[in-house]
């Protein structure tokens, strides 16, 4: 048996699949593919394979990962041609790497992202930059409740990194977090939430303006899933 | 719609994925070199449509054909109904995203009564005049088809064509003379309109075989209400319409990459369809009266679509579809082969119901990948006499038996299916139903040595319905259903069995609609207006709205539902010829009242139902029967 991790990019229309939706897209394309796939046992067999943190539906992702049981290695470029042919419309394959016998799943092998939001255009890149400041290192407490169960979450709390940067000669702001996985990290939604008033901008979280461009692990430095360090914001 | 606005309107919704239309399998054609364009309407929500074989057909036979498209629309959920309401946005296809008027011709597949209102909504949200009459020359085409179809009065004045029968063959043709009418207004490509008036092409269509117009019929009803007669307002008309079938199933097209749902549908399984039409001749049982004859599709074929189907959809199941699929006569032939084939992918093979026996449920045993959770047999009706009745050729030992084999196969719960206010039921039958109940309780139990099977009772209250030999009957006052099904809950409970029942105000209206003229589509237009939708779902099925719905057009459901119909009298499907014989239907229901039953026909003798002389077919089975 060979494991095998999969990066993929989720972006158009399959940035609105919830996390079950996708589940079942990616097990019917990988039993279309004819891939030697490894199955559970018992009445209803499945194949083995496991995920990195969900993300929020509408939210694209460009470097996703999913790990996969084959019953036999094959060649990297005959997998990815035959898992990729079967893709709906916005899942795309990047690479596939064999893990070596023993590597720990994709589960234990992030725990950060990197998130990056196109900002609202109504308001200048200082505005959003004092906004962010504020964020960012203020002194005020900044919560966020989550409407589902009332939790509340202190909002610096998970966040490690962020840099604005203005795009285009239009005046439009890209703003780039990197969060670290974790129980006491508010949610995306609420970092934004509480982000947009600090700018005086009404608007709310639109899950189409963001995109997650990384999964990693940061002790240190930082390493993506495939193994390769990385600069912080380096693609 | 620009991908901007369609993500805008995406990220307020609760399930988005029911609107991508990206899914596998799916078809997105060169709107600008394809001569006509179908937008296929399920008026229910996606996850229900989506699990619907007839879309399935439909959509791959269109989109077969170099000169015709079809994408699909479903019955928005509250959420983008509410969205497009508040932006004024027009209803969309799935596939291109497209406002549903800028299609040729909107197609609404009619499954259940109870979506009737769903049908009002889809059009009025794709900004076309509801009424046929009120559409112009520039407006597209609504026509529908599909089982209730068999009846389809209540929708008449919204639709502009019924298409009635089987649509292999019919819509294509339909389609053919919509690229006529575009051909004559000289520019390819361009809209329906133009040279053509909407009566002109009203006509053509009504030249082909199983087109019913309904606007070229005019109904009159005499003073207590009843239909007096109908009038073809055309010379050439004829005084009523037959629907279509397709002879021969191995000929007929069907969908081997049928599309993949994204957002979760209430079946997900590769269908394979044995055959068509069920000869059994439960008297209640619409379907098995107008998908007559039985025509099986051979095993060679059913094994090449089965690989298709695995190979293009990466389905974890595959289901053997029909409306009885266990009396298919070659199975021995089939389900090993099937197996085979499936061993490699892993596929589960599953039946959607099975029949009351024990040869059934060691044939579902067999069966790869099945779940050994729950059972589902459905005796129908609690004594020997009520089953006689209703020509459910079940007795209390195969039910028993099928209790036993089930335990012996593994299975550890078991759900049977009864109904309530069937013709001429009494208590007697009523108790019958809580006698075999802990009969098969009993026989779960010794079977299982000593340890107790679950057992759930679902019941359901009897709707006539058009076409059948209990057309005639009426349903039982719902104040008498309530009063049974409280009676027959108390009954099963105190044997330890689970009991659930189906909205009785629900089998009202459903009654009402299935038993339906003309002037009913007032009280549809009334429910509608008063924002009824969705009213087979419990949750948004509002009895008060269309009581006053009733009122408000001055019609009694009761008169609809509940009433006996006289053998003489004109009923409001009569423009519809499905090929049965009425005196096969009067024969039937008196053999009913006296408690005899009718044999299949598979088994070789011909009960003279009328169809296979009606179209010049005949039963096809592939193996002679057992």
């Amino acid at each position: 048996m060979v494991e095998y991790r999969i990066e993929y990019s989720k972006t158009g229309r399959a940035r609105w699949l919830s996390h079950l939706e996708l589940v079942r897209t990616f097990t019917r394309a990988l039993r279309r593919s004819g891939l030697p796939l490894v199955f559970s046992r018992g009445f209803n067999p499945h194949p083995r394979l496991s995920y990195c943190p969900s993300l929020g539906v509408g939210v694209a992702g460009l470097r996703e990962y999913l790990d996969v049981d084959l019953a036999a290695a094959m060649p990297l470029s005959e997998g990815m041609a035959s898992l990729g042919r079967q893709l709906p419309p916005g899942l795309e394959i990047g690479c596939l790497m064999e893990l070596p016998p023993e590597a720990p799943g994709i589960g234990k092998t992030v725990n950060c992202a990197w998130y990056r939001l196109a900002l609202p255009p109504e308001q200048t890149v200082d505005t959003w930059q004092q906004a962010i400041d504020r964020l960012v290192c203020g002194s005020d407490p900044l919560y966020y409740k989550r409407p589902k169960d009332g939790k509340l979450f202190d909002v610096r709390s998970g966040l490690a990194a962020c840099r604005l940067t203005e795009v285009g000669g239009k005046m439009s702001s890209v703003l780039d977090l990197l969060v670290d996985f974790g129980e006491a990290t508010a949610p995306l939604r609420g970092i934004v939430e509480t982000l947009l008033p600090l700018a005086e901008t009404a608007g709310s979280y639109e899950p189409a303006r963001v995109t997650r461009m990384a999964l990693l692990h940061q002790n240190g430095g930082l390493v993506n899933p495939l193994g390769e360090r990385k600069q912080l914001w380096e693609t | 719609m620009e991908q901007h606005d369609l993500d805008e309107l995406l990220s307020h919704l609760e399930k988005p994925a029911r609107y991508l239309g990206s899914e596998w399998n799916a078809v997105h054609k060169d709107w600008d070199r394809t001569a006509v364009r179908m937008a296929f309407a399920f008026p229910d929500l996606y996850e229900v449509g989506m699990s619907h074989l007839g879309l399935q057909i439909l959509y791959g036979l269109v989109n077969a054909h170099s000169d015709y498209l079809m994408e699909r629309v479903f019955a928005p959920a509250p959420d983008l109904e509410a969205e497009l309401r508040r932006g004024g946005l027009p209803l969309f296809s799935l596939e291109s995203h497209r406002p549903l008027r800028d299609f040729d011709l909107l197609g609404f597949t009619l499954q259940y009564e109870l979506t009737f209102t769903n049908i009002l909504n889809m059009i009025d949200l794709a900004g076309i005049p509801l009424q046929s009459c009120e559409r112009s020359d520039a407006d597209l085409l609504v026509i529908a088809g599909g089982p209730v179809a068999a009846n389809p009065e209540p929708l008449a004045p919204f639709i502009d064509a019924f298409v009635i029968g089987e649509g292999e063959d019919a819509l294509p043709e339909v389609l053919s003379v919509i690229r006529q009418a575009k051909e004559s207004a000289g520019a390819p490509g361009a809209r329906l309109r133009a040279r053509w008036s909407r009566r002109r092409l009203l006509e053509k269509l009504a030249g082909i075989p199983g087109v019913y117009i309904p606007s070229f019929y005019s109904v009159e009803y005499n003073k207590d209400g009843r239909v007096q007669s109908f009038t073809a307002l055309r010379p050439e008309l004829q005084s009523c319409v037959r629907r279509r079938l397709a002879p021969d199933l191995n000929d007929a097209f069907f969908p081997t990459a049928p599309v993949v749902p994204l957002a979760e549908a209430v079946h997900e399984r590769g269908m394979l369809e044995v055959f068509r039409g069920c000869t059994r001749g439960c008297r209640f049982c619409q379907a098995g009266m107008i998908y007559r004859p039985v025509r099986e599709r051979d095993p060679r074929t059913l094994l090449r679509q089965a690989r298709e189907i695995i190979d293009k959809t990466g389905y974890e199941d595959i289901s053997l579809v029909s409306l009885s699929s266990l009396d298919y006569s070659d199975l021995d032939g089939l389900l090993p082969a099937l197996g085979d084939q499936c061993t490699l992918s892993r596929t589960g093979i599953s039946l959607p119901s099975l029949r009351v026996d024990s040869f059934s449920v060691g044939v579902a045993q067999k069966l790869p990948g099945g779940r050994r959770t729950s059972l589902t047999l459905a005796p129908e009706a609690g004594t020997q006499r009520l089953r006689d009745v209703i020509n459910k050729g079940v007795t209390e030992a195969d039910l028993l038996e099928a209790v036993a084999a089930a335990v012996a196969a593994g299975w550890s719960a078991i759900k049977l299916y009864f109904m309530v206010g069937l013709p001429t039921e009494t208590q007697a039958d009523l108790e019958g139903i809580g006698d075999l109940v802990r009969k098969a309780q009993r026989a779960g139990r010794s079977a299982r040595g000593g340890k107790k099977l679950r057992f759930s009772i679902s019941a359901s209250s009897f709707v006539p319905k058009a076409h059948t030999p209990f057309q005639w009957e009426g349903q039982l006052p719902r104040q008498q259903l309530t009063e049974s099904h409280a009676f027959l809950r108390d009954l099963v409970k105190s044997s330890g069995a689970d009991y659930h029942w189906h909205d009785i105000k629900t089998s009202f209206l459903e009654a009402s609609l299935a038993r339906g003229d003309r002037r009913l589509a007032e009280v549809l237009f009334e429910a509608w207006r008063r924002g009824c939708r969705f009213d087979g779902w419990t949750e948004h099925f509002n009895f008060d709205l269309w009581q006053d719905s009733f009122r408000a057009a001055g019609l009694d459901p009761e008169f609809y539902a509940g009433r006996r119909l006289s053998y003489d009298e004109v009923l409001p499907w009569d423009l519809i010829d499905v090929g049965i014989d009425r005196e096969f239907l009067v024969r039937e229901h008196r053999r009913a009242l006296a408690g005899v039953a009718t044999a299949d026909c598979r088994l070789g003798s011909c009960e003279g139902c009328g169809v296979c002389p009606s179209f010049g077919v005949e039963p096809r089975l592939v193996k002679a029967s057992r």
